[in-house]
């Protein structure tokens, strides 16, 4: 068996394998059934069991089925179908044109509350999906099947909605579980069951292979996970990459890649924007982050605030967000090293593939301008040279308006 | 289906546990009594909060209801009209 080597997470982490874990990682993975028809149905409670089908935009004639209702399932409807299509298969279901995304993140953003009273090690995969490692959780919730049940109560008891949750050894092995039974769920895959339940499965259903990929599979023979699994890795490199070692240990379970926790820091100054339009421009996205960055910065200087954390918050165009921070060695109100912080973190988290609809920038870990100056002398020869730049700026925007002057490059947000 | 209102109206509202909750508006001239809070979400504007409420009368009538923190104003957004 091949030991897999660290990989570079997206967010620029090193994730490294522990060649003996003191203790055998239990993940939970958590799927909410059909999240945004079950919201709206909670909201409208006289939808309950009823053809809900949420999707397209009142602007346009036309639009495509963001979610559907397990009821309307039943009628052949699927997410990515016309709305027109689905009206001829269910004409009697209920349709809610328009996404109301920021209802489905806050709704999400509780989901995220719940879960970090079970651990606080909970890494959101999506709006709907989240991770999270309860490893050595027994003591306070029981065997992992009874904290899944539990886990499923509360949500159910909080918001009135239903989930699928799979546990197993890894993240890839608890996607899948959670996919296993649905709607309201709760499987296990316990270590000596991995084969058994991998084999079978036909490499589509696998995380992660899309219709190209299996198409190429199959093209090599391959259908089910246990076919890929004793295929030789070394032809698999040869006909994908680095990506022909990650199906490998895929289908023969191995996964050690760990949940990752994103935190939002309590108290802290930050602007965020939703876009006019969906975009993956990066230099837009660039010009975005400064503008944010400048406000940002000009906030802390007016209250006499400096920080050392800045936190990166995007909101793609499926209403999933993420957000990522980094801290600084020295507290700052500097919105050229916000922005470099913030534009580096961008990096990890804008890719090309999905269209962002909101970017954020905060600054957290904040002190008083004189105590951030207290805690070390040698701040005063280390000052941003930009700092009478900064000032001048502050004096005309404070006497001709806030877009009276701007950095070049900036977009300048009403 | 949902029908656009998006009107100010008058509400009265109780604070209990740290929230804020309508318990009847005026609109129309008709006082509509709040029996249900089917759901309640928040979104921002700008610096400043948008609470949102989805609500039943004893009728099972349905409204969408939006408090904006920054003018301390109520606005009915939409009803379910069948």
């Amino acid at each position: 068996m091949i030991t897999p080597k660290p990989i570079k997470h997206t967010s620029g982490q090193i994730i490294k394998y522990s060649a003996s874990p003191q203790r055998e990682p239990v993940i939970l993975h958590v799927d909410m059934d059909a999240f945004f028809a079950s919201v709206e149905q909670k909201e409208r409670p006289w939808l309950a069991g009823k053809p809900v089908i949420v999707g397209g935009d009142p602007k346009k004639r036309c639009g495509v089925v963001s979610a559907a209702s397990y009821a309307a399932r039943e009628y052949g409807i699927k997410a990515g179908m016309s709305l027109f299509a689905a009206r001829r298969l269910c004409p009697h279901a209920v349709f809610l044109i328009g996404i109301h995304g920021d209802k489905y993140e806050y709704v999400s953003s509780r989901l995220v509350k719940i879960f970090r009273q079970f651990t606080p090690q909970v890494e959101p995969y999506s709006i709907d999906e989240a991770f999270l490692d309860i490893t050595g959780c027994e003591r306070l919730f029981g065997p992992p099947a009874e904290l899944g049940r539990k886990l499923k109560e509360k949500i159910k008891e909080e918001l009135g909605l239903s989930c699928s949750v799979g546990i197993a050894p890894s993240k890839l092995l608890a996607k899948l579980a959670s996919s296993l039974n649905k709607p309201d769920g709760l499987t296990v895959i316990p270590k000596d069951k991995i084969k058994e339940t991998l084999d079978p499965l036909e490499v589509s259903e696998l995380c992660g292979i899309g219709h190209r990929t299996a198409k190429v599979l199959s093209n090599l023979g391959i259908h089910t996970a246990g076919e890929l699994a004793s295929y030789p890795v070394e032809v698999l490199k040869g006909k994908f990459g680095i990506v022909g070692e990650w199906l490998h240990f895929m289908t023969n379970g191995i996964d050690c890649s760990p949940v990752i926790s994103c935190s939002i820091p309590d108290k802290s100054m930050g602007h965020s924007r939703t876009l006019p339009e969906d975009i993956d421009d990066p230099r837009q996205i660039a010009s975005i982050l400064l503008g944010l960055s400048s406000m940002v910065a000009r906030r802390l200087r007016k209250g006499g605030f400096k920080g050392r954390t800045v936190t990166l918050r995007v909101r793609y165009s499926d209403f999933f967000s993420l957000t990522r921070s980094e801290t600084i060695p020295r507290p700052t109100d500097s919105e050229h090293i916000i922005f470099k912080v913030a534009l580096k973190l961008a990096l990890g988290l804008v890719s090309g593939i999905r269209k962002v609809r909101l970017l954020g920038v905060s600054v957290s870990q904040l002190k008083r301008e004189e105590e951030s100056l207290q805690t070390s002398l040698l701040l005063i020869e280390y000052r941003d040279k930009r700092e009478e730049v900064y000032s001048a700026m502050d004096k005309i925007r404070d006497k001709f308006g806030e877009e009276s002057v701007r950095w070049g490059g900036a977009t300048i947000f009403a | 289906m949902d029908q656009e209102i998006n009107q100010p109206i008058e509400v009265m509202a109780v604070f209990e546990k740290g929230r804020m909750l309508p318990v009847r508006f005026r609109w129309n001239g008709r006082v509509v009594k709040i029996v249900h809070v089917t759901a309640r979400w928040r979104t921002n504007e700008g610096r400043f909060r948008k609470k949102h409420y989805s609500v039943m009368n004893q009728n099972s009538e349905f409204f969408q209801l939006t408090y904006k923190e920054r003018t301390s104003e109520w606005f009915l957004n939409k009803i379910w009209v069948e």
